[in-house]
């Protein structure tokens, strides 16, 4: 029997669910079919299809429908409305699929099953697979099973980012003053830090520099924690998971300075880069903001980065 | 206390008057100038939404002006909206001010708002408090039938202005009116006002669809007098959001109008098929429903970085393609020309007017 084959663009989610969507797929006899990493002909496809206003790592998402759309049968592209009772995700991520069609004259068959625990409660996970068991006609028990199985919610989700992540903690977390190299915290959302193009290969310039880049996905009690310090809930799931990174690292001694990536005319992060700035900083930390858009360059983030780093350099000494 | 709330459209004339009556120390803010918005965006995040730069504006006049207690509204998202408060709260602490700062986290429950009125009211008794609530509410309704009125009389006039000075008395009118009685007793007395205008009779304007984020589309500030500014250009505006309806589909105070964003979310179907927050659903619902009533275009306004219309502004943009409808979105922020407006605008209207005019389009 031929394998049905689901296209899942490398952008926005994908950087948070990939490996689970994809072993997910695989358990239901389907192929699972990536775009290749970002490249500057992906964005180029993205910014030619859209309006011109939309955030960059939208963009950069609807480039990688352009070049998966005719070699797979099925596009899956979730939607993601709540991940849990107090959050929402960001509006563009609740309308992708709609504006995805809209973008395209001539697309595969979109899957956008709806995620929605603050309107399904415990059945969420029956809502979302539904459609996706009707697809690909298995049975819609044996599709809720598997997604049990890969997806027990976020907090073992052995994603890229996560694994990302805690590769970097154990190489960094752990490093003694003494060595001499500083440490950064580096906040952002996943699909903007760890997309290399986007992102400038921020990591890996960091490091050159001497410097150690550290991320974090922050755990349920270091989110409740984060929230208790600010004056109400962050009802964006992500904006949420930046703002408690943030809190993490601006409380830890080892950090030396905390760098917030973010998407020019990101909406969620206009209001909390404003409460990280001036509610969680009470230390006094070095603090930037980089935000990046389809103009931003290599050199651009590295004359940033590498000023940033002297600056700190100077302040420890 | 010195109570203030940030502006919307006409929204204060509803409440104002009859909060006063009623023990409320209010204080609005003056009407939004340009003093207004660079008082917001010179304290605001930069990417921060218009709508939120303007009230911050408003909060600073009006604490300047002797406020001590802000009411904003807030909510839980997905729309940034919900979010306001808290940070508009951190930047005029910082700023030195000293108020009281009260956010209504639930605007959509009806107990609430009662609650509400409550606490910063002599009001005591709950039915005093939904009666005057719904007093509010049908002040607003009966501003918005007046603004629709205009809609209708504007592009007809013969004298320039006539129309917006029986607009200003209409206004005025509704906001004398304290009470039911008095309220249902103006509303005959305003349509008799705007029929007395001369108008045109002859005259078969070209009708534009004004829809979008519902700041930006109610408060003329905002927009730059878009909606006066089309009128003058003999165009006959056919508004899609309105306050009332807002309000409307929350408290049902008029039962016999239906229920707009679930009529809207069953136009989108096929389009747009969950609503992503703020008016998106309307934007996209409102548009189809423009195209098949026979209105010749849609002009889609929203605030720069707004995030649910620019999930409307992509698919609306596709709703014109696959119908051969004209569709313009326009974004606004503090760096928006009156040039570049009118200038688009002007654009905008011969094209309608030449596809009306060479049977171009469906209708």
């Amino acid at each position: 029997m031929k394998h049905i084959r689901i296209g899942i663009p490398r952008g926005l989610l994908f950087y948070s669910y990939a490996e689970s969507w994809t072993r997910f797929f695989r358990d239901l006899g389907c192929e699972a079919i990536h775009s290749p990493e970002t490249t500057a002909d992906i964005l180029k496809e993205g910014i030619r299809h859209t309006v011109s206003d939309l955030c960059l790592p939208v963009k950069t998402f609807l480039g990688h429908v352009a070049i998966l759309k005719d070699s797979v049968d099925l596009l899956f592209i979730p939607r993601h409305v709540s991940m849990e009772q107090e959050s929402y995700m960001c509006p563009k991520m609740i309308g992708l699929p709609d504006m995805t069609r809209a973008c395209f004259a001539n697309l595969p068959v979109v899957l956008d099953p709806l995620f929605h625990v603050k309107q399904f409660g415990d059945k969420a996970i029956d809502e979302f697979t539904r459609p996706v068991a009707e697809a690909l006609s298995v049975s819609p028990s044996r599709a809720a099973d598997a997604y049990r199985k890969h997806m027990n919610h976020h907090a073992e989700v052995p994603s890229e980012q996560h694994r990302q992540s805690e590769r970097l903690l154990a190489e960094n977390g752990a490093v003694p003053r003494s060595s001499g190299k500083m440490n950064i915290g580096i906040i952002g959302r996943p699909y903007l830090l760890f997309d290399r193009y986007l992102s400038k290969n921020l990591f890996h310039v960091a490091r050159k520099l001497g410097a150690n880049p550290v991320s974090l996905r922050p755990d349920e009690t270091e989110i409740r924690e984060a929230m208790a310090v600010i004056p109400k809930w962050v009802y964006w799931e992500m904006g949420k998971e930046v703002v408690a990174a943030a809190h993490v690292f601006f409380k830890d001694d080892r950090i030396d300075g905390v760098i917030n990536v973010c998407s020019a005319a990101c909406g969620p992060d206009s209001f909390t880069g404003d409460l990280i700035r001036k509610r969680l900083n009470r230390q006094n930390k070095p603090y930037m903001t980089l935000s990046i858009d389809e103009h931003a360059s290599d050199v651009g983030v590295q004359t940033r980065l590498e000023a940033f780093i002297d600056m700190i350099a100077r302040v420890t000494v | 206390m010195r109570l203030t709330v940030p502006h919307m459209g006409l929204l204060s004339t509803a409440y104002t008057r009859v909060l006063r009556q009623h023990g409320v120390d209010m204080q609005p803010p003056p009407a939004a100038t340009v003093r207004t918005l660079n008082l917001g965006v010179k304290h605001s995040p930069e990417f921060a939404c218009l709508p939120f730069k303007i009230n911050l504006g408003n909060m600073i006049e009006a604490l300047d002006n002797g406020a001590d207690a802000i009411l904003m509204p807030g909510g839980y998202g997905p729309c940034r909206f919900g979010y306001y408060g808290i940070i508009q709260e951190q930047i005029l602490r910082e700023l030195g001010y000293r108020f009281r700062m009260s956010t209504t986290d639930n605007p959509d429950r009806l107990a609430d708002m009662i609650d509400t009125i409550r606490d910063i009211s002599h009001i005591k008794n709950k039915y005093d408090g939904y009666s005057v609530f719904f007093l509010i509410l049908m002040r607003m309704a009966a501003l918005d039938r007046a603004t629709s009125l205009y809609h209708y009389y504007k592009p007809r006039e013969l004298n320039r202005e006539d129309t917006d000075t029986v607009l200003k008395q209409a206004v005025r009118m509704i906001d004398l009116a304290d009470s039911y009685p008095r309220l249902f007793r103006t509303m005959p007395e305003i349509k008799k006002m705007f029929r007395a205008i001369p108008i045109d009779k002859a005259l078969n304007p070209v009708t534009v669809g004004v829809l979008g984020e519902i700041f930006v589309v109610i408060e003329p500030f905002a927009n730059l007098d878009i909606e006066k500014r089309l009128g003058e250009m003999r165009v006959e505006v056919r508004r899609g959001v309105w306050l009332s309806d807002w309000l409307n589909d929350r408290f049902r105070f008029r039962p016999f109008r239906r229920n707009q964003t679930a009529y809207a979310k069953k136009l989108a179907r096929g389009y747009l098929d969950y609503p992503a927050g703020g008016e998106s659903i309307e934007t996209v619902g409102k548009t189809l429903l423009f195209q098949k009533k026979g209105v010749n275009g849609v002009l889609h306004i929203m605030p720069f970085t707004c995030m649910p219309e620019l999930v409307a502004s992509t698919i609306i943009s596709r709703i014109s393609k696959d119908r051969d409808y004209p569709v313009l979105s326009m974004t606004f922020d503090e760096h928006v020309s009156e040039a570049n407006i009118i200038t688009r605008l002007e654009a905008f209207v011969d094209l309608l007017e030449r596809r009306r005019d060479d049977g171009i389009s469906r209708h």
